[in-house]
């Protein structure tokens, strides 16, 4: 019996991906297409996967295993990966692709995988581990779990996972629902639940700021920090997926999810270590400490928007309702904005802004920690006598991934005038390495058994919790929309909901 | 007639230096110069035509790891003076305002004067943090006048990728190892380390770990006439990361794709790996009827040197691996 691996270099090496095969359920899709393989081939081409791999396509379309090759290599063509196509290792990652076509409700669909599994086992040496990715309709996700499962798939030589992309249900109740259903076939820890958010470099750069740097921890917490805003802004519309977005909304879009996820890594106690169970307790427990709205607090705590039309840089831009798939007198939100309270001793009374929104003015994702003013200034004030602007830490999600201090500094020259001053760490410009993509880290991750970046049931459950008052809310009024118009910062009662507790959105 | 060099007046020139970016780009650029440092790197060179490219590799690693760079150029003349002159590396990062700039010391000093560099160096790296001493060549790197800057460094870097004797540099640099207690580093094992993790990610397959001790023969296929002193250091890690100095070591010199390393050939009882370039930076990986491709591009001098000074303790598996190199090295086989 082999022990380690005696040629292991933990100082120099990236992680090892042990062997194994993927299956992709849904290789015809926009996600395979965009995210999954451009991911997929930047590992291959940085040998970030292992010499014994394979990876299985399967969707409704009859296609060969050329003709999958063809897509998949196409696919690259038009969403490259950051490592430029490279013919050899092409040629070498496309011999490692396969096809099976059939219909994800029929069971002659998971024999037909079962004897293409047995066979790249075989000829790739993948050790029987497989990962299953359901890149489908979530409606379709608990039909492919119970296919896996029926076909044995489920078990064999190896480790056996599955892979699930957001949304995890459409209310609480069906998360659980669909918890479990998938939880007849696979245990929890063979679950892995993508939220790309918490892939980002930038993500997973809080822990190291908060929990490496002894200077931070002090301070993060109530007595020294008045508000935490966090924006997720997009400046685009809903690209031609009006009818899957009139389905989804601002809310299960990005707020349950996404941006919850932000705010548990944002306001979470230190893990005692960094490994999956300890950092994903933590999380939720700081999202089961987060106070729910009573139905009476949701108007006075919550803003929902829909943009209308606009003219912007010359060309005139479409209100949500007169995008393609998008009912003309639809109530979808656009536009969320919430305050949040965690009920800690951490964080009692600091109101955490959630806010996200399609057609806002540009593409930018931050977390703005607001630090209480200095309890007394002996001076005047700023430039020309206005107020000093308290210290503010940005941490820069995307684009521009980074952080930036902003506090005030004395003028050169004569007298005490103040101005506030930025100092920056610009993560791109400080390490000039290539930052993997989401995909990537956590394609590598699901490989290799690590679900530190991956969302938890109990965590899921406590985020649809957080909404559910919204959920229930909102569908039962008739809101005036659009309330914003494209390329604005949003609705005014945003700006209003902020305002009653003496705070202001900051723009990034 | 060369002027005095002091610490003092060094340490001011730089000060003045920053004033003067200060004041030149306040009028133009209102978000000014950002000074960067997080390290001290000393360059010990020897005055020839090659050390004139260190600025630009500095100037790349930079980026990277911002440091006060110390250039000292050791002139083999009789003359004892020693010259100094301060000078800035800036950049702008793509889509910044802020300039960013590292500061650089130029120094040429005679060998014979070295003993009197040596105060000025110490004196001159930034306080507070680390020190790492690059020797472009390996006898920089053992040099009596300069023990003291040796033991203040956090890191000793050295390259033996091309020098003409690697059996008499890996013997040295076993000796310095032991001197600097880990703290060495060798630009030619920091330019293995693909092939490397290409090897183990083989053996990270239990079952094909399972027949490592049935390995026979470690054939090393490299571009030049003799082996160069990357080829000692592959077949001293298989040895010495199996404990296994009885594994048969061959070397062979095939025509180059890329230069260097071109192919390791792992001989087992019943099949043998074959890793070896294939066309460009590709390298094809057989293992029986499995074939797999992947990319090993070659690393400029300032990624390998990014990579040391990237590491900040002690590098174990190099530890081990550079007796059992110097041990190849000597043996008859080894040339």
């Amino acid at each position: 019996m082999a022990l380690g691996n005696p040629f292991q270099d933990s100082l120099r090496f990236e992680r090892r991906v042990p062997p194994c095969a993927i299956v992709i359920f849904g290789a015809h899709g926009d996600l395979t297409r965009r995210k999954l393989m451009p991911a997929l081939y930047s590992l291959a081409s940085e040998r970030r996967l292992p010499p014994g791999f394979a990876l299985i396509g399967t969707s409704r379309s009859p296609m060969s295993d050329e003709q999958f090759r063809d897509k998949m290599r196409a696919a690259l063509t038009e969403f490259p990966s950051e490592n430029p196509l490279d013919e050899e290792i092409w040629k070498s990652f496309a011999n490692t692709l396969f096809y099976v076509p059939g219909d994800t409700g029929d069971p002659a669909l998971y024999k037909s995988i079962g004897e293409k599994l047995a066979e790249v086992e075989k000829r790739f040496e993948t050790g029987g581990n497989v990962l299953f990715y359901l890149s489908l309709q979530p409606s379709l996700y608990e039909t492919a779990a119970q296919g896996i499962g029926a076909a044995g798939l489920a078990h064999g030589n190896g480790w056996r996972r599955l892979v699930i992309e957001k949304p995890f249900g459409h209310n609480l109740a069906t998360a659980i629902e669909l918890n479990e259903a998938l939880g007849r076939v696979f245990p929890e820890p063979s679950i892995y639940r993508i939220d790309h958010y918490l892939g980002k470099e930038t993500v997973q750069n809080i822990f190291a700021f908060r929990f490496a740097n002894g200077i931070f921890e002090p301070i993060w917490n109530r007595r020294y920090i008045s508000q935490v805003q966090i924006t997720a802004a997009e400046s685009i519309g809903v690209e031609g997926r009006g009818a899957y977005y009139e389905e989804a909304g601002a809310l299960r879009d990005m707020i349950q999810n996404h941006l919850l996820q932000i705010l548990s890594t944002i306001g979470m106690e230190p893990p005692a270590v960094y490994e999956a169970n300890a950092v994903r307790d933590e999380r939720a427990k700081l999202l089961r400490s987060v106070r729910i709205m009573k139905p009476e607090d949701v108007a006075t705590n919550a803003v929902p928007g829909q943009y209308g039309p606009a003219h912007i840089g010359g060309a005139d831009v479409p209100g949500y309702r007169q995008e393609p798939g998008v009912k003309t007198d639809s109530q979808t939100v656009t536009y969320a904005a919430v305050t949040l309270y965690v009920e800690n001793w951490r964080w009692a009374g600091v109101p955490f802004y959630l806010r996200t929104g399609k057609r806002l003015p540009r593409q930018v994702t931050d977390i703005a920690i607001h630090f209480n003013a200095a309890p007394h200034a002996p001076f005047s004030g700023g430039e020309n006598g206005t107020p000093i602007d308290p210290d503010l830490l940005i941490i820069r999600i995307q684009p521009e991934e980074g952080l930036s201090l902003r506090f005030v500094s004395k003028q050169p020259g004569q007298g005490m005038r103040l101005r506030p001053v930025s100092m920056d760490f610009d993560y791109g410009a400080s390490f000039g390495a290539r930052e993997p993509s989401a995909y990537e880290t956590l394609l590598l991750d699901a490989m290799l058994g690590d679900s530190t970046l991956y969302i938890r049931q109990d965590a899921v459950e406590a985020s649809w919790t957080i909404v559910e008052p919204l959920l229930n809310s909102w569908p039962a009024q008739q809101f005036e929309y659009p309330n914003y118009a494209a390329g604005s910062w949003g609705p005014k009662a945003a700006d209003e909901m902020l305002a009653r507790h003496g705070h202001a959105w900051r723009n990034p | 007639m060369t002027a005095v060099v002091t610490p003092e007046k060094i340490l001011k020139d730089l000060h003045s230096l920053w004033a003067t970016l200060g004041k030149d780009s306040a009028p133009a650029d209102a978000h000014g110069v950002l000074r960067a440092c997080a390290m001290t790197v000393i360059v010990l060179a020897d005055d020839d035509a090659a050390a004139s490219a260190i600025p630009q590799t500095l100037g790349q690693v930079m980026q990277e790891h911002p440091h006060r760079a110390i250039i000292v150029r050791v002139r083999a003349a009789s003359d004892p003076g020693l010259d100094c002159h301060v000078t800035a590396q800036c950049w702008r990062p793509f889509g910044r305002q802020q300039q960013i700039c590292c500061e650089q010391v130029e120094m040429t000093a005679a060998e014979a004067s070295l003993p009197d560099a040596e105060p000025v160096l110490l004196a001159i790296t930034a306080p507070d943090l680390p020190v790492a001493v690059w020797c472009r060549s390996p006898r920089l790197s053992d040099l009596a006048a300069l023990r003291k800057l040796y033991a203040r460094a956090d890191r000793l870097i050295v390259d033996s990728r091309d020098i003409p004797d690697p059996r008499a540099a890996l013997t040295a640099l076993a000796r310095v190892a032991a001197a600097t207690r880990g703290r060495l580093s060798d630009l030619a094992w920091t330019s293995l380390t693909r092939w490397r993790e290409i090897v183990a990610e083989i053996f990270e397959d239990p079952a094909r770990r399972d027949s490592l001790p049935n390995l026979k023969r470690v054939r090393v296929q490299h571009s030049s006439a003799a082996p160069p002193a990357t080829a000692y250091y592959l077949a001293g890690w298989i040895q010495a990361a199996l404990n296994r100095p009885d594994i048969e070591v061959a070397f062979e010199a095939v025509p180059p794709i890329l230069g260097g390393i071109e192919g390791i050939v792992l001989e087992f009882r019943a099949e043998a790996i074959s890793i070896r370039r294939a066309v460009g930076t590709a390298i094809l990986i057989e293992i029986g009827s499995l074939k797999n491709c992947t990319s090993a591009p070659r690393l400029s001098e300032a990624e390998l040197l990014g990579t040391e000074l990237a590491i900040t303790g002690r590098d174990p598996v190099f530890e081990r691996t550079l007796p059992a190199a110097a041990r190849l090295a000597e043996a008859p086989h080894g040339g």
